[in-house]
């Protein structure tokens, strides 16, 4: 356990190294959550329902939308790819311990200080903007909520690794990560709920394993996930989270025997 | 039983090969060309216990080749390897927590932490208990001297100075085995010879086995005993550093310094003359002979002054690697 300690401990550190970059990102952050935010106030006007979604749901959802990021999808693991090009991953394979754990741990390393930052510009927002938010009173959707984040978090996980571990085959793995983002911008719901798309689109959506790195989650929260879909949609994440785990699995080891330790 | 013990060891590496320039690039999208390179061809050696042996050769012999499969970095395409009993390539954990490798090119210490993270870091996951980390840290920081620099980020450290701590991080759990790929690489002679010290100590106190490659002669010639020569994949000689010369050599040299002038054509008869420049005069002998031809120079020439040399060892080494003929 200590040395899970130790792994975190470091990878703070390395961030206050760079305290410059990290307080940017926060500010790219939310400079992009107001937006979206104002954005939503201007179209709702004086409406109190649009899409299915209440003024209050809505405003919840732009407001939550970086913290469920930052939990689902803050990592480190895409310095992987870098780290196998470099040859550094030999320093790894050489120690008594799992590269995996690694990496898990120092994404909840990143998760951790970008859940702190989140919760704390959230509050500032509620002191300033005062918007009205909704409170999900049942103890069971709270529940099920967490349980979608936690499949999630594994989901994006091995997604993230398997998209770096593409270097062990090209120094190019970039791009097919590149390709991920732009996909990933629209179809996670970081922008709007998916769910005031058509029904046939938004259906086939459900089908990816995207929106449940942003919009499932909130879905469930705000009530909007009602029968078929909040369980289908639990189902769907969990196989994508087993087969992008076996997937993972399987590439590491092919990869591990084309790895040349190269470097020099 | 041996401490590593390798079998006819073969390694091939498949390396795309692409044409200069945009045109090149743009065609080796569409075909690649792959080149097998031999990196290693059939090797074998034994080292047993305790041994510091140096393993030398040119650039692209397979050393580091070598080493990595050693370390069970890299998949051996055939062969049979064992170290500490183990298969290296498994990398079990009770196989790494008793080795190390050193790359002089590479590092493990993180780049924004000072040293001492990397040392913490290690301590936990080679599940160091507190008081073997504090002892071994204590001897090695004495011996490599670097108390004032373990709190400064990597970064800001030189070369020299980051090397010790990569030592450091990479011995903190006492390795039975140690791989050493070029640890002196880019130091100035100061530091090699600190360093050369430091690993003859390591050896000497923890009684470990320590498996050295590098360029620099004086590393070898200081460490080992043993050498193995590799070129081109494939060892050209396992063996004791000083019957190198006997080995690849049958000649010496005789230099005379002679007191007056004499008739040329006399010098003739008592060898091979390899250089003349009055009164200089350099013969070259074949090794058995020279007690007999120093005798008879002594007698019947002028001498002033004599010397019988041997080619020196990197004078050898080079003349292996580059393919010449020996002497």
């Amino acid at each position: 356990m200590k040395k899970y300690y130790q792994i975190f401990s470091n990878t703070w550190q390395e961030y206050m190294t760079y305290r410059l970059n990290f307080v940017m990102w926060r500010v790219r952050v939310v400079l992009r959550l107001l937006i979206i935010y104002f954005l939503w106030q201007a179209v709702f006007g004086v409406r109190q329902e649009l899409f299915g979604y209440s003024r209050e749901q809505m405003l919840t959802y732009v407001l939550f939308t970086p913290l469920i990021t930052s939990i689902i999808t803050g990592s480190r693991s895409m310095d992987i790819g870098n780290e196998i090009n470099q040859g550094d991953l030999s320093n790894y394979l050489l120690r008594p311990t799992s590269y995996f754990r690694y990496w898990w741990t120092k994404d909840l390393a990143d998760k951790a200080l970008n859940i702190i930052f989140s919760i704390f510009e959230l509050i500032i927002l509620f002191l300033v903007f005062r918007p009205p938010i909704f409170w999900q009173p049942d103890l069971f959707r709270w529940l099920l909520f967490l349980l979608a984040i936690a499949i999630s978090t594994f989901l994006y996980f091995y997604l993230n690794v398997i998209l770096a571990f593409v270097a062990f085959w090209t120094p190019d793995y970039w791009g097919p990560r590149f390709l991920i983002f732009m996909v990933q911008e629209f179809l996670t719901g970081g922008i709007f709920p998916l769910d005031i798309l058509p029904k046939n689109i938004f259906n086939v959506i459900l089908l990816t394993p995207f929106p449940y790195l942003t919009f499932f989650p909130l879905a469930i929260y705000l009530g909007k996930s009602e029968g078929i879909y909040q369980w289908g949609g639990l189902l769907i994440s969990s196989i994508w989270a087993i087969i992008f785990f076996r997937v993972m699995i399987l590439i590491w080891r092919k990869g591990l025997k084309t790895y040349t330790a190269d470097g020099r | 039983m041996q401490t590593i013990s390798v079998n006819n060891l073969k390694k091939y590496y498949r390396v795309a090969q692409k044409e200069p320039g945009l045109r090149g690039s743009l065609k080796s999208l569409f075909k690649r060309k792959y080149q097998d390179v031999k990196a290693v061809e059939n090797i074998s050696f034994k080292i047993e216990e305790g041994e510091l042996v140096g393993f030398i050769g040119p650039n692209g012999a397979g050393k580091t080749t070598t080493l990595k499969i050693l370390s069970g970095l890299l998949y051996p395409d055939d062969g049979e390897i064992s170290v500490l009993g183990f298969n290296p390539y498994e990398r079990k954990n009770e196989f790494l927590k008793n080795i190390s490798l050193v790359m002089g090119q590479k590092n493990q210490l993180w780049w924004d932490l000072p040293p001492m993270e990397t040392f913490l870091l290690n301590k936990e996951i080679y599940e160091v208990s507190e008081d073997s980390f504090r002892t071994t840290l204590d001897e090695l920081v004495k011996l490599l001297d670097v108390e004032d620099i373990l709190k400064t980020p990597v970064r800001k450290l030189s070369l020299g100075q980051r090397m010790k701590c990569e030592l450091i991080a990479a011995l903190i759990h006492r390795p039975k085995v140690l791989f050493l790929d070029e640890p002196t690489i880019g130091l100035d002679v100061v530091m090699q010879k600190t360093l050369r010290d430091f690993i003859r100590e390591y050896n000497r106190r923890f009684h470990s086995t320590i498996l050295l490659t590098s360029h620099y002669m004086d590393d070898v010639k200081e460490l080992c005993k043993r050498v193995i020569i590799i070129d081109k994949g494939k060892i050209i000689y396992d063996g004791s550093l000083a019957k190198i010369v006997h080995r690849f050599v049958k000649n010496k040299t005789i230099s005379l310094v002679l007191g007056k002038e004499i008739d040329i054509k006399k010098l003739d008869s008592y060898g091979e003359i390899k250089e003349l420049k009055f009164p200089k005069v350099v013969f070259n002998v074949l090794r058995k002979d020279v007690a007999k031809v120093t005798t008879n120079l002594l007698k019947n020439l002028p001498v002033e002054d004599l010397n019988i040399e041997e080619p020196q060892i990197e004078e050898v080494i080079r003349n292996i690697f580059s393919g010449k003929e020996l002497i």
